[in-house]
């Protein structure tokens, strides 16, 4: 069988970043080829030449025997490439089916849109992924993870013979990361090419054929996934193996931080909880069973209905993110584009804005002062940067994060709340994030950790408990973890 | 050594964009000094001292409105209020300096009340923008659409459709037009105005939470950040200037006409978006708005010492407007 697509000698540079350098890749028909890689190793960037958004500097892409000379998203469509994006571009003031149907004008030969037939073009899409969901419904209201299960459906219904799907789980628990295995599966049945790009090691091993590993822009190697292991590809994208370590000892702690006593809200149905000084209680859960509201409802972020919040056993009102701040509660929220970075501030503004009225009384921001806080805090957290008037844009995702966190430790929190604090980012980065969480815990800081990554539950956690339809449906002590029982209590309906 | 060349590159880079502020600005003066008509002496007019100063003044309004609506466009709103609200700044403050039986005889207080009495007025209207913008969570060009159909509306009703007439006597009003429509006095409240807000914007909590709010709304939520606070603030500042720019008018006019400040809105944010201040908020400077609102003054001196005539003045000022903005905003947005 020949290659569907050949790469010969791609090289792109971007503002004095060299991000691919003179890169060969070869994919087939019915193949997976999974492209891993650490943050800033040029994946994404080699999606965006491969559906056209960008132009390489150099080389040559040759599809189906022939060479694409000017490439673009509506010639790379027109050829049969489609994407999954990580960005989730879809439009958010359309509706659910229009966004699915929006690139596929045959739908309407009079130029008029046929209602009935949009909504059974729509159906038959949004059923593949496992959602349920009315066609006329807005794209704002719904999760990431609902939008990412969405922007996939919207992929599917283009003919293609090449997809690339940009780290199509990262938002998705497990259960509903299975159904993108299946659906990747049925594509290669199809003798479609998936390119198939991710961080998650497991799911790379368990889902591919062709394993390509890029460091720096460079490959490292194509290797048949029968010759791998999951130390090995480590070793392949980190340059040195990292060991798995941070296993938690049992804390022994009995003073109360933070009593929820049921709480309500339009999403949360009575949720009662306890948090001991220095825990790292553990938030499983699906995509909308509400773990991302008891978050947003402590943070306040969302109304309460009803039901009590005690810190050090006080009752405490939160009306609003600044009740909660001045409580030492603080957030890391899950969208670090959406809700957590400003993107026209440098990495120094972006770390010290929530504490600006406490540091300087006066009103007035003493620049000097301000840096030598910004800069202990950031080497707390092992930001790495060339200088902190950096924009934030310039940081891989990784140290994006970091920051964010930097953020919310400026302001000495008891209590954090880690919403997906290592989504999408580098293994470095995240053994790192796991090490400050623990430094944290140590020191007494009360840490709540929603994560979709099971594994990074039970390495991390003292306690788990599982959000299922808005209620707490288990709770798993120290030494009682497993990923079956989890996902179990998760799932069941 | 690949990060140093990288952080040489961006040095050039950045040095090149601070730069770039000052190039539509050189060259508008280059342009000045070329085809600026020659006195009987031989000196170029455009370059002489009175002339100079003139366009100064002549920019003051617009400039002094400018800076407030920058703040109001880096918080990612817009305000169309502005031009009605000096129309009402100016007829108050004429109505109650030309009221006789309510003239005190202490030239001070006299003159100094009305003022404060438009000005508070301004502000309030501005605040009732951001109370808008901010709890009702109406757009801003919406809200301030309206306001700008309410408040000219107002003008004319305590005015009775009428300009309200400042004499050359010795009488209050009279003073006040004298005190005011001073040139240095005014050019040296233009240059005070712009060093506040700039220290203000740059050097303070509240400028940098203004920015804040503008770049990723959502984020500022998650911050903790006094939303609703930071809106009512920059529009209740922005009326207040509104207010001021009245005040002036008024005094250089010698007349409070509810028709005054009529599409100052639309010149304003023309200054504010010739300073390179991005309409979609978050990004912008008031140095660079001053430099916008020179740009328009200047041009339109050069147009004027040239006897070009109005309309033709109109049509040109649309070239140079994309030219000044695409000269100071440089590469496009990839």
């Amino acid at each position: 069988m020949g290659n569907i697509l050949n790469l010969n000698g791609i090289d792109k540079r971007y503002d004095g970043i060299h991000a691919l350098k003179s890169l060969d890749l070869e994919f087939k028909s019915g193949e997976i080829h999974s492209i891993i890689g650490e943050n800033g190793a040029g994946k994404s960037t080699l999606a965006k030449i491969i559906c056209g958004i960008i132009n390489p500097d150099k080389g040559t892409m040759v599809y189906s025997d022939r060479e694409i000379i000017k490439n673009s998203p509506i010639i790379a469509q027109r050829l049969g490439i489609s994407m999954v994006t990580q960005e989730l571009d879809l439009f958010p003031n359309l509706t659910l089916s229009e966004n699915i149907a929006i690139n596929n004008f045959s739908l309407n030969e009079k130029f008029i849109v046929n209602k009935q037939l949009l909504s059974a073009f729509y159906k038959n899409y949004i059923e593949k992924v496992g959602l349920n969901l009315p066609g006329d419904i807005k794209l704002g209201d719904l999760s990431v993870g609902e939008l990412q299960l969405i922007s996939i459906a919207r992929a599917l219904s283009f003919k293609h013979k090449l997809i690339i799907m940009d780290e199509p789980t990262s938002a998705l628990t497990e259960g509903s990361s299975e159904i993108v295995y299946n659906i990747v599966r049925e594509l290669k049945k199809k003798n479609i090419a998936v390119i198939y790009i991710s961080h998650n090691i497991n799911e790379v091993l368990a889902l591919s054929d062709q394993v390509t590993v890029l460091r720096d822009g460079k490959k490292v190697g194509t290797v048949p996934v029968e010759n791998l292991n999951r130390h090995k590809l480590i070793k392949m994208m980190a340059g040195k193996s990292i060991k798995n370590k941070n296993k938690q000892e049992p804390i022994n702690v009995s003073e109360n931080l933070l009593e929820i006593q049921k709480l309500r809200t339009d999403k949360l149905g009575g949720i009662n909880l306890k948090l001991k000084k220095g825990e790292i209680l553990g938030v499983a859960g699906l995509v909308g069973s509400g773990r991302a509201e008891l978050g947003d409802t402590l943070f306040g972020l969302k109304k309460i209905v009803s039901g009590t919040i005690l810190i050090h056993n006080e009752p405490v009102t939160i009306r609003n993110p600044r009740d909660a701040i001045k409580n030492g509660i603080m957030l890391l929220p899950e969208d670090r584009k959406k809700s957590g970075l400003f993107f026209s501030m440098s990495i120094k503004e972006n770390t010290s804005l929530s504490v600006l009225e406490k540091i300087f009384r006066l009103g007035f921001i003493d620049n000097k002062d301000e840096l030598t806080q910004v800069k202990s805090m950031n080497e707390k957290v092992l930001l790495q940067y060339n200088s902190v008037n950096d924009s934030v844009d310039l940081l891989s995702g990784g140290n994006q994060q970091k920051v964010l966190l930097s953020k919310c430790l400026m302001n000495e929190p008891k209590i954090l709340f880690l919403n997906n604090p290592t989504r999408g980012i580098d293994v470095k980065s995240k053994s790192e994030i796991y090490s400050l969480i623990h430094s944290l815990s140590q020191q007494g800081t009360g840490i709540i950790l929603i994560s979709s990554e099971l594994e990074e539950l039970i390495d991390n956690c003292h306690r788990i408990i599982v959000m299922n339809k808005g209620i707490q449906s288990d709770e798993y002590q120290y030494g009682q973890f497993s990923n079956q029982k989890i996902l179990h209590s998760a799932t069941i309906a | 050594m690949k990060n140093i060349f990288h952080q040489l590159l961006k040095n050039i880079d950045t040095y090149s964009m601070n730069y770039r502020r000052y190039l539509a600005l050189l060259l508008i003066i280059f342009l000045g000094v070329i085809i600026s008509p020659k006195s009987g002496n031989g000196s170029i007019i455009f370059l002489e001292p009175e002339n100079i100063t003139d366009i100064i003044r002549q920019v003051s309004e617009i400039g002094i409105i400018a800076l407030g609506m920058t703040l109001v466009i880096i918080s990612a709103g817009i305000d169309l209020s502005v031009g009605s609200i000096l129309a009402l700044s100016a007829c108050v403050v004429t109505l109650l300096l030309t009221d006789a039986s309510a003239s005190s005889s202490n030239l001070f207080l006299g003159i100094s009340g009305p003022i404060i009495i438009a000005l508070i007025i301004s502000t309030i209207i501005g605040a009732l923008n951001g109370l808008a913008v901010a709890y009702m969570r109406i757009q801003p060009f919406i809200v301030t659409l309206a306001m700008m159909f309410g408040v000219r509306g107002l003008a004319r009703l305590v005015t009775n459709n009428a300009n309200i007439d400042i004499g050359f006597g010795d009488d209050i009003a009279s003073s006040f037009a004298a005190i005011l429509s001073e040139k240095y006095l005014v050019i040296m409240m233009y240059i005070i105005l712009c060093i506040i807000l700039s220290v203000l914007f740059k050097k303070t909590i509240y400028g940098r939470l203004i920015r804040a709010i503008g770049d990723n709304l959502r984020a500022a939520k998650y911050t903790g950040i006094a939303i609703e606070k930071i809106q009512i603030g920059v529009y209740a500042l922005c009326g207040f200037l509104a207010g001021l720019a009245g005040i002036i008018h008024a005094a250089q006019n010698h007349q409070g006409s509810p028709n005054a400040g009529n599409m100052y809105e639309l010149e304003a944010i023309a200054a504010v978006v010739i300073g390179g201040t991005a309409l979609s908020g978050g990004r912008g400077s008031i140095s660079g708005t001053i430099i916008g609102t020179l740009i328009m003054g200047i041009m339109t001196n050069i147009l004027r010492l040239n006897n070009v005539d109005a309309n033709i003045e109109m049509v040109l000022k649309s070239v140079i407007i994309i030219i000044a903005v695409k000269i100071q905003t440089g590469r496009s947005e990839s």
